[in-house]
């Protein structure tokens, strides 16, 4: 066995002693590596003095031995090989502290999700990548320095975004407990989605009669202050501690003095379609959205309203007795200090209009289930009378069409939207309850009936002449004349294909993620799965939690759920953010930068790339850099970017690095890819390929940074003098940064690393450059084999001739 | 050119166990077979997803059934497929191999049922079932033909004293005069053009159906006793309300799609302008006498993927086609652009024409780079211009291939017509709002394929039929 480490100093200057656990877990990783010939290996790592293996490292039995050792051996670093540290770093860090070690002398292999899952048929190579992933934690492991955490204050204040009934609930929740509430909401009013919905399944409730309720206690709550008409537009801080500005347009309508008597609509000669009847009435320029709507105070659409010019119109102020109508109001940006945020953004509903076959918006009486709730409901547009839109008569016979946009993965969206198939079942019922001669035929492609009272409810309506056809139309066509609708479809259970004549069709319409949850996904740095809804930090463990934290999800932005689900995750999430908000402080990962003032050249470049202007600097008077602790979270991009090496990186330093790029490329390292993966995004990315089991080839080692935009140019050029056939440095998509924009700077200098390679006339396809976000395990894979395909060109001449090229130019720089 | 000449077989994959994977993931919604025209004329024979299943159950006994040989590559299974499965593609796929490994026995059993509804069936298959692309040699399709269990035409007396107008002998018109007949009516088609047979006549170019075919077609259509009058244009040479006045009892208007959409920019009437229709039957009647260098195609359909193949095969160096969306949005089928593709076409994406320029005829195009916006009323993204792009591209031809729409003038005030230009009709009789007057094939559809022509007209025959026995003889 080849020795690999320099003679290490410790700050503690005492002999390491390494413990070394490596972790079956089941058959998940025994089963695709060799664990005992990965402890043998380990034990005879330089400074291991216990090498272990274990069904389950992480069980109480499992930590108990960790303990018992550091006891017993005096272990000074210990190193577990198992999962990701995404998912068990913090309980093996309190295993350690728990038996006297500093917590940050604890190092973690990820053989599980980045190595035994994605190998699963090649239990060789991935038993020698095992045994490399090993020998890069003890590399690192040895040059780890203990760490002391601070602790932050946590500002005992939510902010909730998104007044739907998630919002609703969360911000009761928090306020009953005595924490001050800012729900904003951009709507006019709160109330979101269910305040459209007639009915609710499976108990048939009355949506607005339940919900009413709680929108006015939310509205005269003494700790919750609705913000209407409102969007957060900057953030910054971390948990605890958020700045949030919140842009509250001007209403012109004085919230506090409007009765909502009505009297301004009646003279308001502007007629628009209303937004919240989907387009199916109209409303003022100015008007409320609906009946019980929270703020109960009206409002006007600038852009409608003919009134700016007093001479103009005017009406509405010389008929409000109370004199609420301002027009000189003017938008406000309000500027909060938030301890936790609940981010309820909900959703928005799937526009049909390019299932082309069903003709949605050419055929009248072709309707979405939203437009069809708005009919039946009887605050809406009709009264609550069931009419077909051509020619306002009750049909007689009607037709749902389930999976509009759902389950199709090339037009609307591939996931299942939960709820539109209990949606139908409940609509038709409510059709027969009033229309009980209606003949009704749902086409469907799976009923999935799954909660509490669900298949009762299927079965009623089945009971009650609801026809049931297992098969989803392949045409549409209206008739001319009479308007009606004649759907062709097989009847899958029989194979028969038909042609039914229908008076309406509704098309049940999916769920998508609300339009502007991008913006939010921008602002509070959130990442989503590959269906465009927020994902949560772990989707069995921690499924209200965001990645970020003291942000949490409350109803559909996390995913398509109904109204039940929505309510139980708002408290949940409520209950989490009371829990950190309790507790008033929280502790901070050591993880911030240090500067040796005797080294800084006092350039100022650390201070140009620091995304958060945590680094004081006076090039003019020479005053080296200082890093404001309080401000700096971590990405080490100064770190990479001090030319004078004066910045230290805290627990990911230049030597830990550079020593885990030496493990990984001390043998064979022309068959090897050196992977840089920025914790958020492209490192979860890695164990997403894991989790879902995408098979990628084995030669890819990833060495872990917080943000992309540590890697500094030596990390990668290191990695090329000693002979890596192919380096990869992978963050988050540019705009997603969880460092605001620190991946700018990666991409700056991959690009600069490019150039430089290109005059060493070495070629660049060996150094890439992928966005992956957490989502994207698919794009890790394919990365992974599309550089596979490259490392295979790499001849050794090729290699030699770039460690000569690049070993001279460190001369030269020398 | 002849078929034979032209390689425009797929690349054979002889792994079959790539179909399955595809058949897998088949959901079974149906929406494939709700909307295949085949299906509707074939429903005792044919189900493609059925053929997904037999696929799984016994990817071997698949080739000896005649159930593959039923599509007629509409696509119009795979554009709504959920899944996103080619079907068209699996099936050319599994011919290729039943062909190869099985000969040509299930071929000929699926014909004889075709033939039973289908007069046509020599053009049909030629224009449908693309022998070219599996391949098959025009002489082994002849043999094929030549086999005696097919179908001879033999005249046929009407029983009835009713008497049917059909406008236009295109495929649509065709096919409801056979209909007709054999119920026992009396079937006039009146065609504007010297030569019967429509686009299938006009514009298909011979690599894709060979003239001497559909003249063959249209020879033993006659012989059953179906009046075929050319060179009456209804409207100049007869007036509509005419037809009734002369004894017609009905009228099946199938008159087509044959006035080509323009684009409405400057510079368009330039010499060497011209449009698909012109172009292709020029290119048929061996009109083109000098042969352009660079050719545009403007468009993303099936017929400027067509005329863009047709322009490279015949010898063009440089043909370019400009589409203004994205390759996710473009509405010709994969196999199209597959051959285009391969006979040496470009085609430019989020590309569009700003004007033609040129002095006495066209010599550059101003182009413009589009973006996509959000979702316009067709549901799909609407194109942008992007500001400052322009940019010229040489052209000393041009051809515009953004659609066709009927020529309806010479049609009464009582048949109402969409928006789009087509004729409104009950979908279930194809009857229009005109007691009497019934359409089908692309003057209902739009440019369509033969086989949704084909339903239209069998749909309207149908219709016609129930109308004369309630009326009595």
């Amino acid at each position: 066995m080849i020795i690999f480490l320099s003679k290490v100093e410790t700050d503690q200057n005492k002999k390491l002693r390494i413990g070394v656990y490596i972790c079956h877990c089941g058959l998940n990783i025994a089963g695709s590596v060799d664990c005992v010939a990965v402890r043998e290996y380990a034990s005879r790592l330089p400074d291991v003095v216990v090498a272990d293996d274990n069904k389950y490292t992480c069980s109480d039995p499992g930590q108990e031995i960790i303990k018992q050792d550091i006891r017993e051996h005096k272990l000074n670093r210990v190193v577990v090989a198992s999962c990701t540290p995404r998912l068990h770093e913090p309980t093996f860090r309190t295993a350690c502290s728990e038996a006297g070690l500093n917590p940050y002398l604890f190092e973690m292999a990820n053989i599980r999700d980045q190595c035994s899952w994605v190998h699963l048929y090649d239990k060789e190579n991935a038993t020698e990548k095992a045994k490399d992933l090993v020998k890069m934690a003890v590399a690192r492991a040895r040059l780890l320095k203990q760490q002391t955490e601070t602790e932050v204050p946590i500002i005992k204040r939510s902010l909730v975004l998104g007044g739907g009934v998630a919002g609703i609930q969360a911000a009761l929740d928090l306020a009953d407990q005595n924490y001050e509430v800012f729900l904003v909401e951009k709507e006019p009013s709160i109330g979101g989605k269910m305040a459209q919905i007639d009915k609710t399944f499976p108990t048939m409730d009355c949506s607005i009669c339940i919900l009413a309720p709680k929108m006015s206690e939310a509205g005269r709550h003494p700790n919750i202050t609705i913000l209407s008409n409102s969007e957060v537009i900057e953030v910054s801080g971390h948990v605890g501690n958020f700045s949030v500005k919140v842009l509250k347009k001007a209403r012109y309508v004085d919230e506090k003095e409007c009765t909502a008597c009505g009297d301004c609509t009646e003279v308001c000669p502007v007629i628009r379609p209303n937004e919240f009847d989907v387009g199916l009435a109209t409303r003022k320029a100015i008007y409320t959205p609906f009946a019980q709507a929270v703020p109960s105070a009206y409002i006007i659409n600038m852009d409608d309203c003919l009134g700016y010019v007093p001479i103009a119109c005017n009406k509405c102020v010389e008929k409000c007795e109370k004199n609420a109508i301002n027009f000189d109001m003017q938008d406000e940006v309000l500027e909060l200090d938030i301890g936790t945020v609940i981010v309820a953004t909900g959703i928005d509903v799937y526009d049909p209009t390019e299932i082309t076959e069903y003709g949605y918006r050419r055929h009248e009486n072709v309707i979405s289930s939203l437009e069809f709730e708005r009919l039946i409901n009887a605050g809406g547009p009709s009264g609550g009378h069931l009419i077909r839109p051509s020619d306002k008569k009750t049909p007689k016979t009607v037709a749902f069409i389930q999976c509009v946009g759902s389950r199709d993965e090339k037009r609307g969206h591939p996931y299942c939207s939960n709820v539109c198939c209990m949606n139908t079942i409940k609509d038709s019922l409510l059709i027969k309850e009033h229309w009980p001669e209606t003949d009704i035929k749902i086409f469907y492609l799976d009923i999935r009936a799954y909660g509490k009272g669900f298949e009762d409810l299927y079965k009623r309506s089945r009971r009650e002449g609801v026809m049931y056809i297992r098969g989803l139309p392949g045409e549409i066509r209206e008739n001319p004349v009479t308007k009606n609708l004649v759907i062709i479809s097989e009847n899958t259970n029989t194979g028969q294909v038909k042609e039914y004549e229908a008076d309406m069709v509704i098309l049940s319409v999916g769920m998508e993620p609300a339009k502007d949850s991008d913006v939010v996904q921008r602002l509070f740095t959130l990442s989503k799965t590959s269906d465009g809804f927020f994902m949560e930090s772990h989707p069995k463990l921690k499924p209200v939690d965001a990645p970020t934290q003291g942000i949490f999800f409350a109803g559909c932005a996390e995913g398509p759920k109904d109204i039940k689900d929505s309510v139980t995750q708002a408290s949940a999430a409520a209950a989490r953010a009371s829990i950190l908000m309790k507790a008033g402080k929280i502790k901070v990962e050591a993880i911030t930068s240090v500067v040796n003032k005797e080294l800084c050249t006092i350039c100022g470049r650390c201070a140009k790339v620091c995304p958060y202007n945590a680094i004081e600097i006076d090039v003019k008077n020479k005053i080296p850099a200082k890093i404001i602790e309080a401000a700096c979270v971590g990405c080490g991009t100064c770190g990479a970017e001090c030319p004078s090496n004066a910045i230290t990186m805290q627990h990911f330093t230049d030597d830990q690095i550079h020593a885990q790029i030496d493990a990984v490329t001390e043998e064979n390292a022309d068959k090897k890819i050196v992977a840089f993966c920025c914790n958020w995004c492209s490192y979860a990315g890695a164990d997403f390929a894991g989790v879902s089991r995408m098979q990628y080839p084995p030669s890819v080692r990833i060495i872990r940074t917080m943000c992309s935009g540590r890697v500094s140019e030596e990390f990668v050029l290191r990695a090329f003098r000693r002979g890596a056939a192919a380096v990869l440095v992978a963050g988050c998509h540019l705009g997603d940064c969880h460092y605001i924009d620190a991946n700018y700077q990666t991409k700056k200098r991959v690009e600069r690393l490019w150039r430089k390679l290109e005059k060493k006339g070495i070629n660049t396809e060996r150094l890439q450059l992928a966005w992956i976000s957490a989502a994207e395990g698919e794009k890790f894979a394919s990365t992974i084999k599309k550089m596979q395909k490259i490392l295979e060109t790499v001849t050794p001449d090729e290699i030699k001739k770039t460690v000569e090229a690049l070993e001279e130019r460190k001369r030269e720089i020398a | 050119m002849r078929a034979n000449e032209i390689n425009y077989a797929i690349q054979q994959d002889d792994s079959i166990q790539e179909l399955i994977k595809d058949a897998f993931v088949c959901l079974e919604c149906g929406k494939c077979t709700g909307a295949c025209p085949m299906v509707e004329l074939f429903p005792q024979h044919f189900n493609p997803h059925h053929v997904l299943e037999k696929l799984i159950l016994n990817p071997e006994k698949i080739l000896e059934e005649k159930d593959i040989w039923f599509c007629a590559s509409c696509y119009r299974c795979n554009k709504r497929c959920p899944q996103g499965i080619e079907l068209p593609e699996i099936f050319l796929k599994l011919r290729q191999k039943a062909i190869k490994e099985k000969g040509l026995k299930n071929l000929e059993q699926a014909l004889a049922i075709i033939d039973e509804k289908i007069i046509f069936l020599q053009s049909f298959f030629w224009v449908c079932f693309h022998p070219e692309r599996i391949p098959l040699e025009k002489k082994t399709v002849d043999k094929l033909f030549e086999k005696k269990h097919f179908k001879k035409a033999k005249a046929i007396i009407p029983q009835s004293n009713h008497k049917v107008a059909i406008i236009g002998s295109g495929p649509s018109g065709l096919f409801a005069a056979c209909e007709l007949i054999y119920k026992g009516y009396r079937v006039t088609i009146f065609e504007a053009r010297p030569n019967a047979g429509g686009m299938l006549r006009k514009c298909i170019p011979e690599y894709r159906l060979p003239t001497n075919i559909i003249e063959n077609d249209i020879k033993n259509i006659e012989k059953l006793g179906i009046e075929i009058k050319t060179n009456i244009k209804i409207g100049e040479d007869l007036k509509f309300n005419q037809l009734f006045k002369n004894g017609f009892k009905a009228v099946f208007i199938a008159s087509g799609a044959h006035q080509c959409i323009k684009l409405d920019i400057p510079g368009e009437d330039l010499p060497g302008i011209t449009n698909t229709l012109q172009f292709l039957e020029n290119l048929k009647n061996n009109k083109i006498k000098t042969l352009p260098e660079k050719v545009v195609v403007i468009g993303g359909g099936n017929t400027a993927m067509d005329v863009a193949s047709a322009a490279a095969r015949c010898g063009v160096k440089e043909v370019n086609i400009l589409y203004r969306r994205s390759g996710e949005e473009i509405p010709a089928d994969k196999n199209e652009i597959r051959e285009a593709e391969n006979d040496g076409v470009r085609i430019h994406y989020l590309t569009s024409p700003g004007k033609f320029i040129g002095k006495d005829r066209i010599e550059k195009i101003e182009c413009y780079k589009m973006e996509l916006g959000p979702l316009d009323f067709t549901g799909r993204r609407g194109p942008i211009p992007i500001k400052n792009s322009e940019f010229e591209m040489d052209a000393d031809m041009a051809i515009i291939a953004i659609g066709e729409l009927p020529s309806i003038n010479y049609l009464p005030e009582e048949v109402m017509i969409n928006k789009d230009k087509t004729i409104a009709v009950n979908p279930q009789t194809m009857e229009t709002t005109m007691t009497g007057v019934f359409a089908g094939g692309d003057v209902v559809y739009g440019p369509a394929t033969v086989s949704e022509a084909i339903i239209s007209a069998k749909k309207a025959a149908e219709a016609i039929d129930h109308i004369f026995k309630q009326s009595g003889n």
